[in-house]
């Protein structure tokens, strides 16, 4: 608290864009301490109530949160809840804590962890791994009912009245929801994970976000002014008066140039010379469709499915299927890419076996992890495919390097539809397949690939990871990571050639997608077709409406020729100028 | 009316067996009888089919038989409503 005073800067990772200013409020998660005194014989019955009425209040609370998930989530999402409210309200533990209070007078909090620990002695001896997991959901309960018992902070957010943003180290779905609410304008997290709950909720409310600053919620105290710089990854603390100024000024030309392309958001995504370019949207959530919409998306270039499957429990064929109908009738007539299920065993570690991985960039992950688990894989095509009646339906498959991995999904896609078909259940039967090129081989290997399947989207973020063998989010060698690397250049326009040769359209779905200072060499190297982020559509059709196709692939040749990204990254800093001067003359 | 007793021996059909939300649906359904209703796997202690925290301790995986009993007025009903829980598949018809 001493030096409270100072400024300070974090750096973490960028999980979701913008710039947001506010004060700190700062999310434990610790408990608060549990008092171990006896209490008098006649406080007893007052203490068992104590008890109820925090038990009664964490479950209205929870059902609040259960409504307010469905109503913007769906009912997929919601059922997580379910489980929670049952083990919060189980009679046995009800029971035994109870009794606890008024055998041994000890206090509610008390009691309560007693019973828990118990119970937490007797999952962590079952067996299935799955079942064991589920001490973190006594964990939960025990530390909501002790937040409540100590009439605790946990609550506090409900009834912030100015900007505010939200410190944590970690947050739990149920808390994330909270950040939907009208003076949240930032978070900032300790843990990191672009895949996280948090993460993918921050995104869809395009609520700056800077995860793994990893000392965050120690550095901040409550009440002290914050910056998130979500385009920076950067976290400013207690900010100098300069930086405070030069972001607020960020701030307020942020929301006038987004008013501004809003009102250009039905103009055609044209370059001068009259080339027509795809503009469609990365999305992780149905409830994102209306923002892809009103910013001008043509269509879904990429759904990141992991969502769905980040709950307590896989989620089931009609649940992925009421989620997959909304976005496929929502964003018709337009193309919707459903990209199949993209993580790791260990995200998935109540569902699946798995043996922690050194290294689970390059382990049993994305289709690696489908072609193990068929019953998984095969559940999700069946909602696909079901879906895929109501409207044009692609399916786009992670992490391929191998072509033999195409040739076994084409087969586990023919016998899902004839299963389906045997049912009797409505089904697309020729959806499109594509594949993720993000793993240098499929990139090399591009016009092998071609005649296997339907259309190429390049995943750069992991293309650029992989080829350059930097992961970014390890601090020390984050620098490394360019995606302007002419070695990545390379491999694009690799891709690119492939596919026009071939005559397969060619996507680019990573975050070079979406950087307006990319744009004009995406499309000099043959891209058309951009899929990113709703919100950075406006700026990025911007741009391609002052380019020159022509000129566009000269630049193209020109940084193809180059040495290092930083003389790319110089090229295409000095053509935007170039442009910028056309414009003003 | 009586105290009835009955009992049923069911087959967990559900992939995953007993996790989160078949025990949820479980809980869910034995709330709605007035009778005492508790189940058992193998030689393990009897726990009562109202818990959740119970019923996850079952560790019923896939394949596994519960035994599924009850006591009360409605005792028949209960046996057969838990049982038909325990062998669904919980897959279709969930969303």
């Amino acid at each position: 608290m001493g030096n409270s005073k100072k400024h300070e800067r974090l750096s973490g990772i960028s999980a979701s864009r913008g710039i947001g200013i506010g004060t700190a409020f700062v999310h434990h998660l610790e408990s608060p301490p549990v008092s171990m005194r006896r209490i008098s014989a006649v406080r007893v019955e007052g203490e068992v109530q104590r008890y109820l009425n925090a038990v009664r209040a964490v479950g209205d609370e929870i059902r609040r949160t259960r409504r307010m998930v469905e109503m913007e989530h769906g009912p997929d999402l919601a059922q997580i809840f379910d489980a929670q409210l049952a083990m919060l309200e189980d009679n046995q533990v009800k029971g035994s804590t109870v009794s606890c209070i008024r055998k041994r007078h000890c206090t509610a909090e008390r009691a309560l962890t007693m019973t828990m620990a118990d119970l937490k002695t007797a999952f962590a001896d079952i067996e299935n791994e799955y079942l064991r997991a589920r001490v973190a959901d006594i964990m939960d309960i025990e530390h909501q009912v002790l937040m409540r018992l100590a009439a605790g902070e946990l609550h506090g957010l409900e009834s912030v009245r100015s900007n505010t943003i939200v410190i944590a180290r970690d947050l739990l779905p149920s808390e994330a929801i909270l950040l939907g609410r009208r003076f949240v304008k930032g978070l900032v997290t300790d843990a990191g994970g672009a895949t996280t709950h948090a993460s993918i909720i921050a995104r869809s409310l395009g609520l700056p976000t800077v995860v793994g600053t990893e000392s965050g919620s120690r550095a901040i105290n409550s009440g002290d002014l914050v910056v998130v710089d979500g385009d920076a990854g950067v976290v400013h603390v207690r900010p100098k008066f300069e930086t405070l100024r030069h972001y607020r000024v960020e701030v307020r030309r942020h929301l006038r140039r987004e008013r501004d392309l809003l009102s250009r958001a039905d103009l055609p995504a044209v370059t001068l010379d009259g080339a027509e370019v795809d503009l469609v949207a990365n999305i992780d959530l149905p409830s994102e469709i209306e923002v892809a919409l009103a910013n001008g998306a043509k269509g879904v270039g990429m759904y990141r499915t992991e969502f769905l499957f980040l709950g307590y429990d896989l989620p089931g064929e009609e649940q992925q299927l009421a989620s997959y109908r909304r976005i496929v009738q929502e964003m018709a007539p337009g193309t919707v890419v459903i990209r199949t299920l993209d993580l790791g065993g260990d995200k998935l570690f109540h569902a699946v076996d798995t043996t922690p991985e050194s290294n689970p960039f390059l382990g049993w992950r994305g289709i690696r992890l489908c072609l193990g688990r068929p019953d998984i894989f095969k559940t999700q095509l069946r909602a696909i495919l079901r879906a895929a009646t109501g409207g044009d339906v692609q399916i786009l498959l992670p992490m391929v390097s191998d072509i033999d991995q195409v040739r076994e999904v084409r087969q586990i896609l023919a016998e899902t539809t004839a299963e389906l078909e045997r049912a009797g259940q409505p089904a697309a039967a020729d959806c499109k397949l594509g594949i993720m090129i993000e793993v240098p081989a499929a990139a090399i290997m591009a016009d092998h690939f071609a005649p296997q399947v339907d259309f190429f989207s390049l995943g750069t973020n992991d293309l650029v990871q992989y080829t350059l063998a930097v992961d970014r989010g390890t601090a020390k060698v984050a620098d490394l990571y360019d995606q302007f690397h002419p070695a990545v250049l390379q491999l694009i326009k690799t891709v690119a050639d492939s596919g026009s040769n071939n005559g397969i359209p060619v996507s680019i779905c990573g975050e070079m997608a979406g950087d307006p200072i990319a744009t004009p060499l995406l499309l000099g190297l043959g891209l058309t077709i951009l899929s990113l982020s709703p919100g950075l559509i406006p700026e990025v059709k911007e741009v391609i409406r002052s380019v020159d196709m022509g000129a566009a692939q000269q630049l193209a040749r020109q940084c193809l020729g180059l040495h290092s990204g930083a003389e790319v990254r110089a090229a295409l800093g000095e053509a935007m100028a170039d442009r910028q001067r056309a414009k003003i003359t | 009316m009586s105290a009835l007793a009955a009992e049923k021996l069911a087959v967990v059909k559900n992939r995953l067996g007993i996790h989160a939300r078949p025990a949820t649906l479980l809980v869910q359904a034995a709330a709605k009888f007035t009778a005492d209703i508790f189940l058992s796997k193998g030689d393990t202690r009897r726990i009562n089919g109202k818990s959740i925290m119970g019923v996850m301790m079952l560790a019923a995986e896939h394949g596994s038989e519960v035994l599924v009993e009850a006591e009360g007025e409605d005792a028949v009903e209960a046996v057969e409503s838990l049982a038909a829980v325990l062998e669904s598949s919980f897959e279709e018809g969930s969303g």
